[in-house]
């Protein structure tokens, strides 16, 4: 076998070993409901797009292609964030560590699950959710900082888990309310919530779909025909741009039957 | 059934936005007028660009805002889904995202009953993302139209028992003495007919931009030339008369609100509606009189059809909306000048099409200022009176707020700015002046100036209303009238 391959299975079966445990600790548990179901069916679909995201061709083909980037962020941005907030696998990965002592178990719990929650809360008002969304978006595409995440892993983990992170509470209010008064439990506030989003994530797409000059000069250092950097990265705005109607209108869509699914418990 | 608040604040979403994209459109225009009537040079690639959105964006406007309006009048009557609708509205209002960065920044000036080789050879001036994004973005408005047309369908089907009963064809047939239960209000049959109608064009749009996307991907070299243009044609008659009895419908509920008097579903009414389901789709061929490779039958079936199907305009909106004024008692509040307003310029407008459509006048006037001087009557005067007129009251009525005696005011001046702009598009095309040029000779300019102090008459008028309309808009929201809340 390859090096490349070996390095592909290993980072597979990194990648799914979350689900194998979370699979395991559902099924002690195991409840044949609908709300069940759909959030192990969540979780999975987290994980391989995770993979897909992470460990696939597409990530080694995003370090020279900005299309192929833009497929990328389009995965950190919406699948793998919608789905992770329907799995919500903490709870039932937590309950796994059974094994562990109690002092422990609540240590960590003061430590890492409490504090998480309550900085979610606290940055969860969809407001601010909506604008820490764009402003992650926006700084990540200044050419500037496009530029040095490219050339660096460390930054460039940085700008995916920032994004997955803003992401995370950006559709936070859709798909796992807290049940406050920031909910958007009305068609109206979810109407304005996702045109807004749409909106500011197209309007990036449509500069870089529609641009004739060539905004990340990082590209222009490997081997490319004339004419094909611009072509690139038009392709890449396109894909953001023509991609947040499909997103958004099936997160709409997707948002009021998980809302029901989760009223109905199942 | 009693109305459902979160429908009526759909409702009220719809028409503000459709309101506000008038706005910007309407922005556009005067722009368009200055740069004809040599006050203001626009570049002509530019000017093209938002002609293009100016028309597409109008049409977004007007349908938006009388779905609204649709929307509150059929709420508590036909049961709705508001999922289905705000969806449908999420996804309109993106697709508007795209016709307005194609055209703004994109620079697609190819209009909208483009041919080959427009759009995808344009010489250099937009690339082929701008015209996907332009074809996307109309692709998601025929998504939205769609889903709002099954919501209305299925409710008023649902609401009548069937859509033979929600088309009233046994009274029909039957020469009104029959019905199967009791008949739909004339709202809730225009609402049915515009759904059947709108389902069916939208597939024919679908076809069309299908047929686009392919020949853009080099699937299709290219298509029948004469065969694309009936299909535009068709689907874009179909469009623009949609909307108008979109609006048809909403003025059927405003009626009995401003007079006081019950409109009844009579023979009358159900036979112009029906009618109107049928007929809708065969007048499109007086868009074509002056192509000669078009068959002569079809010239000759879309002129007498285009000359019919204004007969049950005539009887239901005009005569019928007149009848309902007739010593009614009618104060002369805003909703009502703007409903006045509408039955002439749809009268006034009516008369132009109407001539237009027979093709000896239609020799001298096609693809002159005269068709936009007919469609704006209809439109400004016509279709978005009776939307503005259904959005005042609903705003005020919700908000407890009380017109002005400058709102009555700033009301006649809408009517008398958007008359002037459009005589003078009227005058125009009787001088043979072309429509579509971005710079006008000298001798023509004299009706494109005097239109421009109508157009800014229109303009301060709309200021007024919009400033008014905002200050209640708060309270309207929250459904705060008379200080309780809805």
């Amino acid at each position: 076998m390859t090096t490349p391959l070996l390095w592909y299975l290993a980072a597979f079966a990194l990648a799914i070993s979350p689900l194998l445990i979370w699979a395991r600790a559902n099924a002690a548990t195991a409840q044949r409901s609908d709300l069940a179901l759909a959030r192990r069916a969540a979780f999975l679909v987290a994980c391989l797009n995770l993979a897909l995201a992470l460990f696939s061709p597409l990530s080694s083909l995003a370090d020279v292609s900005f299309a192929a980037h833009m497929v990328e962020h389009e995965l950190f941005l919406f699948v793998i964030p919608i789905a992770l907030l329907i799995a919500r696998p903490a709870g039932p990965l937590v309950r796994r560590l059974r094994w562990l002592p109690g002092s422990f178990r609540r240590g960590a719990a003061r430590l890492f699950y409490r504090p998480a929650k309550q900085t979610a809360a606290f940055l969860g008002h969809p407001a601010g959710a909506f604008v820490l969304f764009t402003l992650v978006l926006w700084i990540w595409h200044a050419p500037q900082l496009y530029g040095l995440a490219l050339d660096n892993e460390a930054i460039h983990a940085v700008e995916h888990l920032s994004m997955l992170g803003s992401a995370l509470l950006y559709w936070r209010p859709l798909f796992a309310p807290g049940g406050g008064r920031h909910d958007l439990d009305t068609g109206a506030k979810c109407a304005l919530y996702l045109t807004s989003g749409a909106f500011q994530g197209g309007f990036l797409g449509a500069i870089l779909a529609l641009s004739n000059h060539v905004f990340y000069s990082g590209y222009l250092t490997q081997p490319h025909a004339p004419g094909a950097i611009l072509a690139d990265q038009r392709l890449g705005g396109a894909i953001m741009w023509f991609s947040a109607p499909i997103f958004y209108t099936a997160a709409m869509s997707l948002s009021v039957t998980w809302t029901a699914l989760r009223r109905s418990g199942g | 059934m009693q109305k459902d608040p979160e429908l009526t604040k759909a409702a009220l979403a719809h028409i503000i936005t459709g309101f506000v994209m008038f706005l910007g459109m309407g922005l556009l225009g005067l722009a368009m007028r200055l740069d004809q009537a040599g006050f203001w040079s626009i570049d002509p690639v530019a000017f093209y660009a938002i002609m293009t959105l100016h028309g597409i964006g109008m049409i977004a406007a007007a349908l938006t805002a009388a779905l609204g309006g649709l929307i509150e009048v059929l709420n508590g009557e036909a049961p709705l889904s508001e999922r289905a609708i705000w969806t449908a509205y999420v996804i309109n209002f993106i697709s508007f995202g795209f016709l307005l960065f194609a055209t703004v920044a994109g620079g697609v000036g190819a209009g909208w009953t483009l041919l080959y080789p427009l759009p995808f050879h344009p010489v250099g001036e937009w690339t082929l993302t701008a015209v996907l994004a332009i074809y996307f973005g109309s692709f998601l408005l025929a998504v939205a139209y769609l889903i709002y047309c099954i919501s209305f369908l299925t409710g008023t089907v649902r609401a009548a028992g069937g859509i033979a009963n929600a088309l009233a064809l046994r009274y029909l047939f039957s020469g009104g003495r029959r019905s199967a239960g009791n008949l739909p209000t004339p709202h809730q049959l225009a609402a049915t007919v515009v759904s059947i109608d709108g389902i069916l064009t939208v597939f024919i749009g679908l076809a069309w931009l299908a047929s686009q996307f392919l020949q853009g991907a080099g699937v299709i070299k290219s298509m029948d030339a004469l065969l694309v243009k009936n299909v535009i044609m068709l689907f874009g008659h179909m469009i623009t008369n949609l909307s108008i009895y979109t609006a048809l419908g909403v003025l059927l509920a405003l009626l009995p609100m401003l007079t006081g008097r019950e409109i009844r579903t009579s023979w009358p009414i159900v036979f112009a509606f029906d009618f109107v389901l049928i007929v809708l789709f065969i007048p499109f061929g007086h868009h074509l009189y002056q192509d000669f490779a078009e068959p002569k039958t079809l010239l000759v079936v879309g002129q007498f059809a285009s000359l019919a199907s204004t007969v049950p305009v005539l009887l239901v909106a005009i005569l019928g909306g007149m009848a309902q004024f007739y010593r009614s008692g009618i104060t002369w509040s805003v909703p009502a000048i703007f409903v006045a307003l509408g039955l002439w310029g749809w009268t006034f407008g009516g008369i132009a099409g109407f001539m237009d459509a027979v093709i000896p006048i239609n020799q001298v006037t096609h693809n002159t200022l005269w068709v936009p001087g007919h469609f704006h009557s209809y439109y400004l005067l016509g279709v978005l009176a009776f939307t503005w007129a259904f959005m005042y009251r609903l705003i005020l009525d919700r908000s407890g707020g009380r017109e002005t005696l400058v709102s009555k005011a700033a009301a006649w001046s809408y009517g008398v700015g958007a008359a002037g702009m459009v005589l003078m598009f009227l005058l125009s095309g009787a001088l043979s002046v072309p429509r579509r040029f971005a710079k006008h000779l000298p001798e023509w300019q004299l009706p494109d100036r005097i239109s421009v102090g109508f157009v800014i008459l229109l303009a301060v008028a709309l200021l007024w209303l919009t400033g008014e309309m905002m200050f209640w808009l708060g309270r309207a929201w929250r459904g705060q009238e008379k200080g309780k809340q809805a």
